[in-house]
């Protein structure tokens, strides 16, 4: 009878506490990656224009590229005359190419992979933990949700795999900056 | 004034599902919920069921949905719920358990959380001759947990339960903290397991709907993350 | 269904769990059969606190309580049984202490104490600080805890099952108890070796009362039809400070505190009453004094009510040491006690009479020491007596935890010395009971219910309340013939087995009639004014032929017949304890 409520007594509160702390590092990380990724002007990736339905002269539907400030420009231009690979002077400046810049210094790009190494963890971590609270308020069969947690950490470890890669793997084939 | 009243009838022995009844009532604005009812059942329909007992708000028995919020019938007014002539107040029963018969629910699962908690204090050190000592303040500690009537509005209000039933809900975690946070009690680590399961204190996410919903104003969200502290310290600590 | 057990306690508020709780500890195979689930009994509302002379706030003695008890009861308490429960108490309270009461503390960390009415230093010097507390929710503490320690001993609860007959052998002997399933409707048989009532109260025959719905005697009618009599049912307490029309208490606790009475001209009447104690007096002179101020005109606005004013005791205090009742007038009245002072008028508060019991709990035939073999009685139901004709505030938890405890200690004890083998049951016990309940279900038409249940309390209240007349009474007495007639032809909507608390209502009735009776009567009787009982044609106490208890029994029919009992003085040992005027 009491013994429904109290039999499984494998704790939880290593994952609740890490659910916490992953999501208060989460506000910084996050504040940051925004900041770089969609809001400061030499760095951004994506901008608010993006997600804007925006149309051209023509009625068509057009994903308008981020407009870079003249620093970002600059930069990228010097770079493409040291690496054709970057493309030719004077073309729009894209939002890879920034991306590969930043990565360029080789310190930079130890900090800004560690950096989005944790980032990827932590969210991942934070995300799949919230995602596994949900699903298991909604499958009672001890069986089914030991079966669902084991999976939902499967698949968050794959994606773990593929981003950790993806994120190592970015820019090491580009030769350090002849400036 | 009179009212117009909906209760949510149902009973297994011969209805196949739950049904609104509609009564008509004089009622003073300040007569209380459950008055509304007692005169229903006294004075027109004998066959409408629900618990009573102590008629102010200690004995637990009448915790309900009134108006959709989940609420001890004899601790609110009419005029809480009513304003004009033909205004309507709904009944239903508590939503999360079984329903025995009307506003009746089948409250064995709530009780069987509660004794999962070890409900009891928990002290083998030989007692002394006296009381044993506990400072105002100490005692101050769980002064509010100890209000708790066992009446079921928090536990029966709260997202975590309805979606897991057995999630062991604030009511009985509530207990839990008020002994483990007793200074005279030695039984935190046992009692601890129980709620530090995955059915237990980790299911709360700080909704605060049984805040909203305790008839005796316990802060009971507040003393439920003290109570993951301490769970958290248990371990990790 | 047929239930086993060496001991069935009836009722479950604090009378039915103490005694449950120690049987069990003594080794005894015990069930709780409660009609409400064990935490919804009236044990809970208790609010004030619990007397023990524990002395943690100043000196006090057990013997000053003793004494106290023996005067507040107007000298009809017997004292070997008094000076048992006031000794008792301290270590009681204690163990319960132990168990897990959250009482409050006060600033060396001791269980806090505080004054109330009647309760004095050195045999009436003045008020002390006896009643140990937890806010102003002890019961509600008591109970808690004490449902808490019998979950953990594994005392077996039948919730929800209403006892509606007690069993015995042709000799008498008491050896079980039939009860209603609420839930299912069905009817089942415990057999057991001793059983024990704590049903409590009974205050629902009353139109003002602050005792629950629950409250309806039902262990006192059902002892009564078993040929056993009752014992002081005249003495009904009414409580001074009811909420206005509602009834619900108000703590004696909130004159500790320094609540004042006043009446329309804002008079602080009591000085008059009781000089020395003033507010503190006890329930039966105070109820009175402003029963007389009423009748005299001085009643707010010339309504039947007076203020009680706490306005000057402060926010801090109110909101501290007295949450429950500010809450209270806040909500019921809309008046808040910090600012207002609250309406209040007396209110049937508590049974002083009941099941004649020794001081282990064993229920007696009718005199002393011939006892009703296998059957106990603790609580309010039960008339020890310790409260003679009028209880103190804070003596009736202790008499609860006490006797509950002495009656639990001394069921076990006399299983392990006399053995468990039950007396066989009688033939088809069930039957009288599914008559009864087939007959009510039957009749199709017929009073309804709440009618007859109002008109009930309406004689009760004008009869046979705080004060009474050889007129009133007798009134009162033909009302309930005609009322014993029309509760036993009710007719009931509900006709259906789940969850009819239609049918269990219309059985309550019945059982209010019965004692109702009991108290009528032997008010009638009774031709003196001693504590509760206060007769305008006979305004003084009359210790020359009325220093005895009333014994009463009935044949349910309308027939009754009364006998003695004397007062067992402890007078040659406690010159001290020799009845005088009661002057406060
Ligand atoms: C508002 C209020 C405040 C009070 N404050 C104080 C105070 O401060 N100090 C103090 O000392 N005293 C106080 N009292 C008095 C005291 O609380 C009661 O006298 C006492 O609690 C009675 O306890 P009990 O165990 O005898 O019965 P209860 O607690 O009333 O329990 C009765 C039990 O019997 C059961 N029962 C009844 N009939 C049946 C049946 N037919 N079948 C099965 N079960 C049945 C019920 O379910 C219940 O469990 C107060 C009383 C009231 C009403
Ligand atoms: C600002 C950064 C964030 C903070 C501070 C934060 C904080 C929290 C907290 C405290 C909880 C738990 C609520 C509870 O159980 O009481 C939670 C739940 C959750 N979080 Fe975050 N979070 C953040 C970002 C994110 C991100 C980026 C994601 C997506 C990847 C995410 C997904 C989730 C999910 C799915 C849940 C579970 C929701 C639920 O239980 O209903 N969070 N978050
Ligand atoms: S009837 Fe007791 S809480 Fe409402």
């Amino acid at each position: 009878m009491a013994l429904t409520y109290s039999s499984n007594t494998k704790s939880h509160a290593q994952g609740w506490l890490l659910h916490r702390i992953t999501g208060t590092f989460l506000v910084f990380l996050l504040l940051t990656h925004f900041w770089i990724q969609h809001f400061d002007a030499t760095t951004r990736s994506v901008v608010e224009q993006v997600v804007v339905k925006t149309e051209n002269a023509e009625g068509q539907a057009v994903t308008p590229m981020p407009t870079y400030s003249e620093n970002a420009e600059n930069a990228v231009n010097t770079r493409r005359k040291s690496d054709p690979r970057f493309g030719p002077v004077g073309a729009p400046v894209t939002p890879y190419d920034v991306t590969m810049l930043r990565l360029a210094d080789p310190v930079y790009a130890v900090l800004w992979k560690t950096f989005n190494l944790f980032f990827l963890l932590f969210a991942l971590h934070h995300g799949f933990y919230g995602l596994n609270n949900v699903l298991s308020d909604y499958i009672r069969r001890p069986m089914v949700r030991a079966v669902v947690t084991k999976l939902v950490w499967i698949v968050a470890g794959l994606l773990f795999i593929i981003g950790a890669y993806s994120v190592i793997t970015a820019g090491l084939n580009m030769q350090p900056p002849t400036l | 004034m009179q009212l117009n009243v909906k209760v949510k009838r149902f009973n297994p022995e011969k209805d196949s599902a739950p049904y609104w009844q509609d009564y008509t009532v004089n009622a003073d604005p300040m007569d209380t919920a459950l008055y509304l009812l007692l005169k229903i059942k006294w004075f027109q329909d004998g066959t409408l069921t629900f618990r009573k007992s102590c008629a102010h708000g200690i004995c637990g028995s009448d915790a309900m949905q009134i108006n959709g919020e989940n609420k001890l019938a004899c601790s609110i007014l009419v005029k809480d719920i009513a304003k004009n002539d033909g205004d309507l107040v709904a009944f239903e029963p508590l939503p999360g358990s079984p329903v025995v018969k009307d506003l009746v629910i089948d409250q064995t699962r709530f009780f069987d959380k509660y004794r999962a908690v070890m409900p009891w204090l928990i002290n083998g050190s030989p007692a002394p001759e006296k009381e044993r000592l506990q400072s105002a303040a100490d005692q101050e500690i769980i002064e509010d947990a100890t209000k708790c009537i066992l009446c079921g509005a928090c536990t029966h209000a709260c997202p975590s339960t309805w979606a897991d039933p057995n999630y062991l809900g604030p009511a009985a975690l509530l207990k839990a903290y008020r002994y483990t946070f007793d200074t005279r009690d030695e039984g935190a680590s046992d009692r601890l397991r129980v709620v530090d399961s995955g059915e237990g204190l980790w299911k709360c996410y700080t909704i605060f709907n049984c805040v909203q919903a305790c008839p005796k104003e316990i802060d009971i969200t507040r003393w439920l993350s003290a109570l993951k502290r301490r769970a958290v310290l248990e371990k990790v600590g | 269904m047929l239930f086993n057990h060496d001991v069935v306690i009836v009722g479950a508020g604090g009378a039915g769990l103490m005694a449950a709780l120690y049987a069990k500890e003594g080794g005894a195979d015990v069930a709780v059969v409660s009609k409400l689930h064990p935490l919804r009994s009236h044990t809970g509302a208790a609010q004030g606190g619990i007397g023990a002379a524990l002395a943690n706030e100043e000196e006090d003695h057990w013997m000053w309580h003793a004494f106290d008890t023996i005067k507040g009861s107007d000298y009809i308490g017997d004292q070997d049984a008094i000076l048992i429960m006031c000794q008792d108490a301290p270590r009681t309270i204690i163990e319960l202490e132990h168990y897990g009461v959250p009482f409050s503390r006060n600033k060396q960390g001791l269980i806090s104490q505080r004054r109330f009415g009647g309760h004095t230093r050195n045999y009436g010097e003045s008020a002390v600080r006896r009643a140990c507390h937890a806010a102003d929710r002890t019961g509600h503490a008591i109970l808690h805890t004490l449902y808490d320690q019998c979950t953990r001993k594994g005392v077996r609860f039948y919730d929800e099952f209403q006892v509606l007959d007690l069993l015995q052998t042709p000799d008498g002997t008491v050896n079980g108890v039939v009860a209603y399933e609420i839930l299912s409707g069905d009817l089942h048989t415990f057999h057991a070796k001793h059983v024990c009532f704590a049903t409590g109260g009974y205050g629902r025959a009353f139109q003002t009362t602050s005792n629950a719905h629950a409250g309806t005697g039902d262990g006192l009618a059902l002892t009564l039809r078993a040929g056993i009599p009752l014992e002081d049912m005249e003495f009904v307490q009414f409580h001074p400070t009811g909420l206005y029309r509602l009834g619900i208490l108000i703590t004696e606790g909130a004159r500790g505190e320094g609540g004042i009475l006043r009446n329309n001209s804002g008079e602080r009447f009591m000085e008059r009453y009781a000089p020395t104690v003033k507010d503190l007096a006890p329930r039966d002179l105070i109820s009175q004094a402003i029963y007389k101020e009423i009748r005299e005109g001085r009643g707010i606005n010339g309504e039947p009510y007076v203020y009680l004013d706490m306005t000057h005791v402060g926010a801090d205090i109110l909101e501290k040491k007295l949450p429950e009742i500010t809450t209270f007038s806040r909500t019921y009245l809309g008046v808040d006690p910090v600012t207002q002072p609250i309406p209040i008028a007396p209110t049937c508060h508590y049974a002083m009479g009941g099941i004649p019991t020794d001081y282990n709990g064993q229920v007696e035939k009718g005199q002393r020491g011939d006892f009703v073999q296998g059957f106990y009685a603790a609580g309010e139901c039960a008339c020890v007596s310790i409260h003679g004709a009028n209880r103190l505030g804070t003596n009736s938890l202790t008499d609860l935890v006490v006797f509950g405890r002495r009656v639990g200690m001394h069921m076990a004890e006399r299983l392990r010395t006399e053995g468990r083998t039950k007396e066989p049951l009688i033939a088809d016990p069930e039957k009288r009971t599914r008559e009864m309940l087939d007959g009510i279900l039957a009749r199709q038409d017929g009073e309804n219910v709440a009618t007859v249940r109002a008109d009930l309390q309406d004689s009760m209240m004008k009869g046979v309340s705080v004060f009474r007349t050889d007129e009133t009474l007798t009134e009162a007495l033909s009302d309930l013939k005609t009322l014993r007639a029309r509760a036993r032809a009710t007719t009931v909507r509900d006709k259906g087995k789940r969850f009819n608390t239609d049918l269990l209502d219309a059985v309550e009735l019945q059982h209010m009639v019965e004692y109702a009776e009991a108290i009528a009567a032997g008010a009638l009787r009774r031709t003196e004014s001693r504590g509760a009982h206060s007769r305008d044609d006979y305004p003084s106490r009359d210790d020359a032929a009325w220093l005895k208890h009333t014994l009463y029994w009935s044949n349910g029919e309308g027939e009754y017949r009364f006998a003695d009992k004397p007062v067992t003085m402890k007078t040659d040992e406690f010159p001290q304890f020799k009845p005088k005027e009661r002057k406060y």
